[in-house]
């Protein structure tokens, strides 16, 4: 008996071609899984409660009339949660500029402008090299996003409480 | 079944190439050393980092020890041995022309110098095999606890 005939049959019995269909879609199944596994990952780890503070500069009075403690905030561009609006500061923007007479760098108020410090608590996954909240790295110095129900701006975690 | 045409065949080696390649994304997830450690030396070296115009909260957030690794590959660069901070300094053209620097506030300079184990190869030098490691460079690092951009500055081979 032949392994393949020359009717296309595996010892005479299935089309080649069948087989063949069969073994590139349990392939492709088992990359998905593959795939899945991988993104599965991000939850394993420890969980934990955390704070940071989130920095955005040069926002209008506007803004800071939206932020209400105690509310969810999201990234703005991804869409998931990265915890609760627990508390903010406001401060003046100033801007660093250059003092052409005298060669230096001074720092001026901008007129209307402000300087908003977010706390935002948040559940996160630790691992070895990582904390997680959702899938928002968090570390000092990340840049992302954020919004919430009626504010929206980019900003940076300035300071991270509370991992271990 | 009708014997099997030219077209068989063509339709037979697509699926079994499609087959390899899909075999060989799974068998090669992860990075990939460069080569296998047993078959290559690896040299310590300190690899100097420069991140200029970085926050006092963001200096304070690295310590000697942690473990730093790149953005670009996740893989390991080596250990921190060492951490100083200076004043951000940056140009200034004054009004009658001359350019002085001047000091920034609230803005440092932090130079991280990290103990890495490098595989050296024609094309350079290759942090854990794996990150490749050249002066002059942009470098994109994190730790567990703070993320930043900063340029190689210099390798020493120990």
């Amino acid at each position: 008996m032949k392994i393949i005939n020359s009717k296309g049959q595996l010892f005479e019995k299935v089309s080649i071609i069948d087989v063949l269909i069969i073994l590139i879609l349990l392939a492709a199944l088992v990359f998905a899984v593959s795939l899945f596994s991988k993104e599965d990952s991000l939850s394993t780890g420890s969980q934990q409660t955390i704070t940071y503070q989130y920095e955005t500069l040069s926002v209008p009075e506007s803004f800071v009339s939206q932020l209400i403690i105690d509310t969810p905030v999201f990234n703005s561009s991804k869409n998931y949660g990265v915890g609760i609006l627990k508390d903010f500061s406001v401060k003046p923007y100033e801007l660093v500029t250059k003092n052409l007479e005298n060669g230096t760098f001074t720092k001026e108020v901008v007129p209307e402008q402000f300087t908003v410090t977010m706390t935002v608590e948040a559940v996160v996954t630790v691992d070895q090299y990582h904390v997680w909240a959702n899938q928002e790295s968090i570390k000092v110095g990340t840049v992302f996003p954020i919004k919430g129900k009626g504010f929206a701006s980019n900003g940076v975690i300035i300071n991270v409480q509370g991992v271990q | 079944m009708k014997k099997l045409n030219l077209f068989d065949y063509i339709v037979i080696l697509t699926v079994v190439a499609i087959i390899a390649v899909i075999g060989i994304k799974i068998a090669s997830n992860g990075p990939m050393p460069l080569t296998t450690q047993s078959t290559k030396s690896y040299q310590s070296a300190l690899v100097s980092i420069r991140v200029e115009s970085i926050r006092k909260v963001s200096t304070e957030s690295f310590h000697i020890g942690d473990t730093v690794l790149s953005t670009e590959t996740n893989g390991i660069v080596g250990t921190i041995e060492k951490l100083e901070v200076l004043p951000f300094m940056d140009k200034i053209e004054k009004l009658d022309g001359k350019v002085v620097l001047a000091e920034v506030p609230e803005r440092y300079v932090l130079i991280i110098t990290v103990k890495s184990s490098l595989l050296e190869r024609e094309t350079g030098y290759f942090a854990e095999g794996i990150t490749e490691i050249k002066a002059n460079s942009d470098f994109r690092i994190y730790t567990k606890h703070v993320a930043t951009t900063g340029k190689v500055k210099e390798i020493i081979f120990e």
